[in-house]
């Protein structure tokens, strides 16, 4: 038996749900992590040049030196850059397409590390390279060592 | 290693993360047919090189080798001889089948390309390359290569 092809108007989709749990030791990051949950952002700090580094790393990428020396990096920085999704995108800790009404964005901290995050301020025209910008955390009984321990950065007036 | 940040603690954290996610695939025109086969008909179909006469299941668009359009589909009888497998003893999220299960590659009489699909009514400790093999449908079918419950030894 053969018969040619033609156009078939069903077309068979498969959805594949899946949520898998993923455990891992922090290791050397472990103090960052401790330092979020106290609501306190920590950076390695290179002892060659004083470049400060998010999410900490034992060895500096740069001058290949090990580095030991922790620095606060305080609740404040600078906007660096921003981007705003404008379309639904999937989010891997629900499984769903959502909305992202927040821009994402890096700041540079008061202790000069950098690092990402979401901003609070929707309006990507409100946005200016260089504006001040100020940690908001979750509550301390809803935080758990992560990034997004810090829920978004609002702007600050000077 | 010295610190000079000493209220903040270097006990390990151990972070758990769940990951989710939701992909949805098509199989396209070729797998749709293919599939649709086996959900109406319980019958496992093999497409045709128009070149090299090489019969595909699954079967696939175009041709590997002579990179042809492929369109001539053949029905095949479902038989075939077991030409590999191996024994699955780790159980892992998602597997179809509880272990220990076998899996292996079966080619079709009529085919030219091997098939991979579960082994079931087998001994696992008695597989043999080259028995003959016969599909078993499941009675509910949804258009999955899973509407083949597994190949089982031909009487």
């Amino acid at each position: 038996m053969s018969t040619e092809q033609t156009q078939d108007p069903e077309f068979i989709q498969f959805r594949y749900p899946r949520e898998l749990l993923y455990t891992h030791a922090l290791g050397y990051q472990s103090k960052f992590a401790n330092g979020l949950k106290q609501g306190r952002i920590l950076a390695t700090k290179c002892p060659v040049d004083g470049r400060c580094t998010i999410p900490p790393r034992i060895v500096c990428p740069f001058h290949h030196i090990k580095q030991t020396e922790w620095v606060d990096q305080g609740q404040r920085g600078r906007l660096v850059s921003a981007f705003k999704i404008n379309f639904p995108m999937f989010n891997s800790r629900t499984g769903e397409l959502q909305n992202w009404e927040n821009p994402i964005i890096a700041v540079e901290l008061e202790g000069g590390a950098r690092m990402d995050g979401w901003c609070s301020e929707t309006d990507p025209e409100k946005l200016k390279t260089g504006m001040l910008l100020e940690a908001v955390w979750r509550p301390p009984e809803e935080r758990q060592g992560r990034a997004d321990d810090i829920l978004h950065w609002s702007p600050v007036e000077e | 290693m010295s610190h000079n940040i000493p209220e903040i603690s270097e006990e390990p954290v151990i972070a758990e993360v769940v990951s989710h996610s939701n992909f949805q695939v098509s199989v396209g025109a070729t797998g749709t047919k293919f599939l649709k086969e086996i959900r109406d008909n319980k019958t496992i179909m093999g497409i045709k090189c128009p070149s090299c006469k090489k019969v595909y299941v699954p079967p696939r668009s175009h041709c590997p080798i002579c990179f042809d359009r492929m369109s001539e589909w053949v029905a095949l009888s479902g038989k075939g001889s077991l030409t590999s497998y191996t024994i699955v003893r780790y159980p892992e999220p998602y597997m179809p089948k509880k272990t220990p299960y076998a899996y292996g590659i079966i080619q079709l009489d009529g085919a030219d390309t091997g098939m991979a699909h579960f082994l079931g009514e087998v001994d696992l400790d008695k597989i043999e390359i080259g028995v003959r093999l016969e599909p078993v449908f499941k009675e509910e079918r949804e258009g999955s290569i899973l509407d083949i419950d597994y190949f089982k030894p031909s009487s």
